[in-house]
């Protein structure tokens, strides 16, 4: 064991990275907890790649068997249910975590100079993690499904201005059929995967570029009491209780996966009319809530398209934070942003709440 | 200690390896022969056509908790917690390292 690894090292300079990493230092205070969850989502992304190229081998990506295929994987293939239901609920971890970690970076402004980049690429990772769930909520091509793929293409189609291109291009053509399942086929296992990948990797050069950010409380209160923030090896200390977490991690999903397996709804029927309170998946529920909530009409214009617009420009506010907040960027307490942070939290989990209940 | 780290990882590599080519080794072709594709070709009555369908019925049935899958599930934590006590072993020996400042401590 010992000579394959000096072997190895010999080989690609183990020796080099490892003392690179040991070199690395993870600031240590109250609010480290959060740095935890960046090895969270990456092991989440793995366990996604690997039960997904293992879905790949069954599943059958066309309206006319897409929906046998799944319900081969669950009952034919052996071990499928579990495979499946790994996967559906790492998507949903994978979703609650990127959410934590965006609310996490939010509120301790960590999105400071020199880190918009990774603030950007970050919102960018957010985004489509989003439509990885979405793009794979409707791979079964279950009533569910279809129902979703209408909501979901119905409220892209409601975007301003592009809207009626985004609902033609999602859907490929006016009604959803086999052409939209194809589409998001190809979106959840090439667009998507590439994608996130690819910003995954630029994501993590500039973390390891600039370091962990400390928040700005953390900083001042190190100034005040006259005390040097310590750090610790990323190599080995951090790693460490990132396996640790990871285990956690695996437990809880393999426990979720075996207690509650992923369901298959009924098969489409067109002749039957829409069941009633159809709702999009639980991370869409709020934009749901929010829509449901428009009047038909705000001053003459169409109160989904007013509720889309204002939720888009929300959105951009948040996303282009670094350069709007001027406070942090001193270094300074920016308790506007803060309370940005706050009311964003709350909205999204009063109205995913309320939405689920309705 | 390192090599109990090193000797973890390799467990952990193994069993996952292990699990990964007990699925995906098995698989539908080798339950059911290429045969039943040519079945699937010959001329059906309405109700033999639908017959290799696979219904709601069977698939709720394939969600079932059952008495094998909570004993894996128990094997599965006993496992996880068995690395993870090691690895605590391990953080608390790198613990005593840092502080002793084997480690550089200072943040740049």
């Amino acid at each position: 064991m010992i000579s394959v690894i000096k072997a190895v090292d010999e080989r690609i300079k183990l020796g080099s990275i490892i003392s690179l990493a040991r070199h690395k230092l993870v600031p240590i205070h109250k609010h480290s907890v959060w740095y935890y969850l960046g090895a969270l989502l990456l092991f989440l992304f793995m366990i996604q790649a690997i039960t997904g190229a293992m879905l790949l081998f069954y599943y059958k990506p066309a309206a006319e068997t897409a929906y046998q295929s799944i319900a081969e994987i669950m009952v034919v293939v052996p071990y499928g249910w579990l495979i499946r239901s790994v996967h559906h609920w790492a998507s949903n971890l994978m979703i609650v975590t990127v959410f934590i970690h965006f609310f996490s970076t939010l509120l301790v402004k960590a999105y400071r100079r020199p880190r918009e980049l990774t603030w950007l690429t970050g919102m960018v990772m957010l985004i489509l993690v989003l439509f990885f769930g979405y793009s794979g909520y409707t791979l079964p091509y279950d009533e569910r499904a279809f129902f979703a793929f209408n909501v979901g293409t119905d409220m892209a189609g409601t975007i301003p201005v592009v809207g009626t291109f985004m609902l033609e291009f999602l859907r490929g053509g006016d009604i959803v059929g086999a052409n939209t399942l194809n589409r998001f086929f190809a979106f959840h296992v090439g667009v998507l995967p590439l994608s996130l990948l690819a910003v995954i990797a630029v994501h993590l050069i500039l973390v390891q570029l600039h370091g962990m950010s400390v928040p700005i409380a953390v900083m001042k209160d190190a100034e005040v009491r006259k005390q040097r923030i310590y750090g610790k090896p990323m190599f080995p200390h951090f790693l460490w209780h990132d396996a640790v977490n990871c285990l956690l991690l695996l437990g809880a999903l393999v426990s979720l996966a075996i207690l509650v397996p992923s369901e298959l709804g009924p098969e489409i029927d067109l002749l039957k009319p829409a069941p009633v309170g159809v709702k999009p998946d639980w991370f869409f529920l709020w934009v749901y809530q929010i829509l449901k909530w428009m009047p038909t009409y705000v001053l003459s214009m169409e109160g989904e398209v007013v509720g889309i617009t204002a939720l888009i420009l929300a959105a951009l506010l948040i996303v282009f934070a670094p350069f709007f907040d001027r406070k942090a960027q001193r270094n300074e307490r920016s308790p506007l942003f803060t309370a940005l942070g706050v009311l964003s939290l709350l909205v999204f989990v009063i109205c995913s709440i309320i939405g689920y209940l309705s | 200690m390192a090599r109990v780290g090193t000797g973890t990882i390799f467990l952990i590599a193994v069993l996952t390896i292990a699990v990964i080519s007990k699925v995906c080794f098995s698989s539908v072709a080798a339950e059911a022969p290429p045969v039943k594709t040519i079945v699937v070709e010959e001329v059906k009555t309405e109700q033999e056509a639908g017959a290799d369908r696979i219904t709601s019925q069977q698939v709720e049935e394939a969600r079932l908790v059952t008495a094998e899958r909570i004993y894996g599930l128990l094997v599965l934590w006993a496992v996880i917690l068995l690395v993870i006590v090691v690895l605590r072993l391990q953080i608390r020996d790198d613990e005593k390292l840092y502080k002793e400042g084997y480690y550089s401590q200072d943040l740049e």
